[in-house]
């Protein structure tokens, strides 16, 4: 047991991270930090390595200096399989559902973390009562709105401690995308670390507690959303 | 860059539980110059491997009883040529793999420069149509005029 009096590690902590694919670096050192029950933003323009930031942290790519920490463990060059039981979720650009099963069929695959089909469910279709409409349509036939929900359901049941979501918002309308940050903001109230990549800064600086600008590979800025408000401009294009 | 601490649930502790899963993981501290070392490796055995199939002949030719050619056939002709094989297997392996990962990237990058200029192309087509179109154009002069008189 923990002792009451000290405060927990970060569930992330990204130290010096450098990280590319073959002789082209991507990242060039980052430095990042998610406390448990905290969302943070990881903005940025295409191109900036958010995604690749992402990569790296899930093990998909392994990184070529610097430090992953998680819950203060180094858990640098750990293999993605390991790290998603251990409970890392990402949540891809794309949604990551599989197109060709049905609804009903994805959410039995989300039982890989231990929990139960029919918690799966129960979570599901009260979060989501449209996705109890669908449940025998191809999850490739919903619409970009539905399949984040759907894609979600795996970050709302399988209770990971750190969420990677990548860019939530790409294909769907604003008020989607804002009904869906809401929910993604309530799963910090269990706990989870989340950090969300996003391209698009208004939607995530209305619930995001830190923001980090990437550029280049590199932190350019970071701080809370309102802080940085004045100074995004500039820091996607370089200027003051 | 750090943020406040997040709230406590009366939950069993899941960051202590997610700590005890990745303190059994094994974690693998390679780094890519093993990539290097394995091409290098691979550029190391088959000349080798080559060699000491060279050495077995001028050993099993240099004999004519078949007890004594036997171990040059064993020594260096079959793990001549296991060592070619597998140098040459290394070799193509980490040389072909760093070039299509460069390949790869390029043309994920070609298409993405080219969805941008299709999308800059597609907001400049929309803009000169709301430009060039007189019925907007009407309708913008009577917003206007609406305006003036609330």
């Amino acid at each position: 047991m923990r002792d009451p009096g000290t405060s927990p590690p970060p569930v992330l902590e990204l130290q010096g991270l450098r990280a590319g694919y073959g002789r082209i670096e991507v990242l060039r050192g980052i430095d990042l930090v998610v406390p448990a029950g905290t969302m943070v933003g990881l903005l940025g323009p295409n191109g900036a390595g958010k995604t690749t930031t992402l990569a790296a942290i899930s093990g998909r790519v392994r990184p070529t200096g610097g430090t992953v920490r998680m819950g203060g463990v180094d858990v640098t060059g750990a293999g993605a399989d390991g790290l998603a039981r251990a409970g890392v979720c990402t949540i891809p650009e794309g949604r990551g559902v599989f197109p060709n099963l049905s609804v009903e069929e994805n959410l039995l695959m989300f039982t890989h973390a231990g929990t139960s089909r029919g918690h799966i469910r129960e979570v599901a279709f009260d979060h989501f009562p449209l996705l109890r409409e669908r449940r025998r349509l191809l999850a490739g036939n919903l619409s970009g709105g539905e399949q984040q929900m759907l894609a979600l359901v795996r970050a709302l049941a399988t209770r990971p401690a750190l969420l990677l979501l990548d860019e939530l918002s790409m294909g769907l309308a604003p008020m989607v995308v804002d009904a869906l940050y809401r929910e993604v903001a309530a799963i910090t109230a269990t706990g989870v670390a989340i950090l969300v990549v996003e391209q698009f800064a208004s939607f995530v600086s209305g619930v995001a507690d830190q923001v980090a600008v990437m550029v280049n590979g590199e932190i350019r800025a970071a701080g809370r959303p309102d802080e940085l408000a004045g100074q995004l401009q500039g820091a996607y294009l370089g200027g003051p | 860059m750090s943020a406040p601490d997040g709230g406590t649930t009366d939950e069993p502790d899941r960051l202590e539980e997610f700590q005890a899963e990745l303190g059994r993981l094994r974690v693998r501290r390679t780094s890519p110059s093993n990539e290097q070392r394995l091409l290098l490796a691979g550029v190391v055995l088959m000349p080798l491997g080559l060699g000491l199939v060279l050495v077995g002949y001028l050993g099993a030719s240099g004999t004519t009883e078949l007890s004594s050619q036997v171990p040059y056939l064993i020594s260096g002709g079959l793990l001549g040529l296991g060592l070619t094989v597998v140098g040459a297997a290394l070799f193509l392996r980490y040389s072909m793999g760093r070039y299509l990962r460069f390949w790869l990237l390029r043309l994920i990058y070609e298409e993405h420069r080219t969805a941008d200029r299709q999308v800059d192309a597609l907001e400049r087509f929309g803009d000169a149509l709301t430009r060039d179109n007189p019925d907007n154009r009407a309708a913008t002069a009577a917003d206007r005029a609406k305006e003036t008189h609330l």
